[in-house]
């Protein structure tokens, strides 16, 4: 094919102006600044340039033949006259098999109505601009195209066909469903205001949330949808926005509230995102509804008020109770010592055996009560962490137990403690119950031995008091931590059951673990992890 | 009791005590140590024991003890507060004052000697406990120390003592 050819038939008879007269490249070059429109056929038409188009004219030819748009005509009954370079490279047919056939091969099936239509129209004269339809390839393939659509008129006037240049908006249309759908399915509310706080766009999700229709907010101010106590500082807000954009959320610190068409209110998460269109800037805004978060949140908040009243209320009341508790015991034990010591040669001595059992009765409550009171004051006094050197803390407990720890022949090797973070006091209650238990539940038949160690996992340290005792049944590992329980007969060992309760608070407290490992009859190895110096908590 | 106290003149001790049990177990701890027993005035009220004191009303012939024991928990008016007074007195202030109470609360240890208290000691658990305690304050406050002249002595030596 040549271009003159496809270009030359339809208006064989007409003789085109020279080249040289007023050839309206001003018509044909204003899609550089518009890409979004074709051509106003009108403009070309006016312009001479079509008419001179059915002529020889070499120049006509090659512009129309570069023009980036398709250019097609066709008769008044449809068959195709014209062809461009562009039209072959986007309908995928050459101008030699296009041309001579009906307008009817782009039109994909369902559209054929819309042909006749248009030739009629174009018959009464009629120019048709930007007309959206659908139109196929060679191959099938369906785009979306703009027309524009002018009547070709012979010398005589009369009208001859259509000239149609066509405007592949494929991509566009493309682009912008899948916009349309991010927008849409999108489950935040979106909405766009323009320079002066007037709602261009919307998403469904901010009609749902706010309860208008998007043709009643389109083209409103987006005070509409804010209480209206917030509306003088918001439009203030609003200028320093748009003078110092920035993307943020919307009003860090306050308590934002969306107001719905019916007037109540609700809480909202407001992101802002400034863009610059060619009319001035404007901002795209997302709204997410929080109702539901706060609800939560006040939830979760009253509840933790809650316990914590009944925390300190229960700590108050087992000081309370450990501190007026003591008191009648001391009586009693005092009173009935005193009875035996002043009428011990009146009474028998079955009677001495049970004021031994009243005193001992009272002196083992008296510990209960004590330990109660060791165990409620672990957290009813808000102590700070600080760096702590185990080492030193190790020393002073195993000094305090020197005691228990010569009677009993044991030996303590202590091969690392460093520094953690932790209360001093506390720290040293820990090792104080795990040695004290090491040294207590020994295997009758050899000596303790105790190794003590620690390692580093993460940020913390992980203390092990290793012990070569009875060993504890597995099957008690959790009961073993309660308060009060105990695991051996009374007589056979001291002690009230507090001890690792009481380790376990404290070592909880300060953000640890407490558990043990131990095989019956060789040995048990408690573990506690503690944070290490420079770990936050 | 003219001069220094002779060498077998009873030492007096006030205890300032609300609950019956514990100044009786308080007297019979004193009581059963060896040597003279010391003379206790027992007092159930921190009001009370502040008109003792300082001879005010009825008391205006007290005469001061050598040792003032001291229950934090009393009616009406606190021991602490009875501490306070008895420590602000010019005529009180060199009274060692012991304070001998159940709480072993830290805030009470710390607000007792800031006030002035000599010393601070827990109520023990048991007969053989608070005999114990008692031989020791005796033998220490009434036998070891020296303390200034007390009651009548004071009077007799006055201007000497400023």
């Amino acid at each position: 094919m040549t271009d003159k050819a496809a270009f030359s038939r339809a208006g064989e008879e007409t003789s085109g102006r020279p080249a040289s007269e007023g050839l309206p490249i001003a018509a044909l070059s204003h899609r550089a600044g518009d890409r979004s429109r074709p051509p106003r056929l009108e403009s070309l038409l006016q312009s001479g340039l079509v008419q001179s188009g059915f002529s020889e004219d070499r120049l006509y030819a090659a512009v129309v033949q570069s023009v980036s748009d398709p250019i097609v005509t066709k008769t008044l009954d449809g068959r195709i006259t014209g062809w461009n370079r562009a039209a072959e490279r986007l309908f995928g047919f050459t101008a030699e098999e296009a041309i001579g056939q009906s307008i009817g091969i782009i039109v994909p099936v369902g559209f054929q109505e819309e042909i006749d239509r248009i030739l009629e129209r174009s018959a009464r004269g009629e120019s048709i601009d930007h007309y959206e339809t659908v139109r196929c390839t060679k191959d099938g393939r369906l785009l979306d195209v703009w027309l524009s659509i002018s009547p070709i008129r012979a010398p005589s006037g009369e009208i001859i066909g259509a000239a149609k240049i066509v405007r592949d908006i494929t991509e566009q249309r493309f682009a912008e469903r899948k916009f349309q759908l991010a927008v849409e399915a999108c489950p935040s509310g979106i909405l766009m205001i323009d320079a002066a706080g007037a709602i261009v766009m919307v998403n469904a999700e901010l009609e749902r949330q706010f309860g208008y229709d998007r043709s009643e907010l389109i083209g409103s101010g987006v005070d509409m949808l804010l209480p209206l106590r917030l509306r003088e500082a918001h439009a203030r807000l609003r200028l320093q926005f748009r003078d110092k954009p920035s993307v943020r959320a919307m009003g860090a610190g306050r308590d934002l509230f969306g107001r719905r068409k019916d007037g109540s209110e609700f809480p909202v998460e407001i992101g802002l995102n400034p863009t610059s269109a060619l009319n001035g800037a404007m901002v795209l805004a997302t709204v997410v509804d929080i109702t539901a978060r706060k609800e939560a949140e006040k939830a979760v908040e009253a509840q933790n008020e809650q316990l914590r009243r009944s925390n300190a209320e229960l700590e108050q009341f087992a000081y309370v109770a450990s501190h007026d508790l003591q008191e009648p015991l001391r009586m009693v034990a005092s009173f009935t010592q005193l009875l035996e010591d002043r009428y011990g040669d009146k009474l028998d001595d079955k009677a001495s055996t049970y004021i031994g059992y009243a005193v001992e009765g009272a002196r083992r409550m008296q510990n209960l009560v004590r330990d109660l009171l060791a165990y409620s004051r672990v957290t009813s006094a808000e102590k700070s962490l600080k760096p702590v050197d185990s080492a030193a803390v190790v020393a002073a407990v195993l000094q305090r137990l020197g005691a228990l720890i010569r009677e009993n022949g044991a030996k303590v090797n202590v091969h690392s403690a460093p520094l953690v973070m932790s209360d001093e006091l506390e720290l040293g209650q820990v090792f104080q119950n795990l040695i004290g238990n090491a040294v207590k539940f020994r295997a009758p038949d050899r000596a303790p031995a105790i190794e003590i160690s620690a390692e580093r996992q993460n940020g913390m340290w992980q203390f092990s008091v290793a012990d070569n005792g009875i060993g504890i049944d597995e099957r008690f590992s959790d009961r073993i931590f309660q308060m009060f329980q105990r695991l051996h007969e009374r007589g056979k060992y001291e002690g009230s059951g507090i001890g690792l309760a009481i380790a376990k608070k404290i070592v909880e407290r300060h953000g640890g673990k407490i558990w043990f490992v131990s095989v019956l009859g060789q040995g048990t190895t408690f573990h506690f992890t503690l944070p290490a110096k420079g770990q936050p908590q | 009791m003219i001069g220094l106290p002779a060498e077998n003149a009873r030492q007096r001790i006030l205890l300032i005590e609300d609950n019956p049990a514990d100044a009786d177990l308080t007297q019979v701890a004193f009581e059963t140590i060896g040597g003279t027993p010391a003379e206790i005035d027992v007092l159930a009220n921190g009001e009370e024991a502040i008109d003792y004191l300082s001879r005010h009303g009825i008391y205006h012939n007290a005469v001061p003890p050598h040792l003032v024991l001291l229950d934090l928990n009393l009616p009406r008016v606190g021991g602490l507060e009875v501490l306070a007074a008895i420590k602000s007195l010019e005529t009180t202030r060199h009274i060692p004052v012991v304070v001998l109470t159940s709480s072993e609360s830290s805030e009470d240890i710390v607000r007792s000697y800031q006030l002035g208290a000599n010393c601070y000691l827990t109520k023990p658990f048991g007969l053989g406990a608070y005999r114990e305690m008692a031989r020791r304050l005796y033998e220490f406050w009434l036998e070891l120390v020296k303390l200034p002249p007390g009651g009548d002595d004071r009077r007799e030596t006055g201007p000497a003592m400023q």
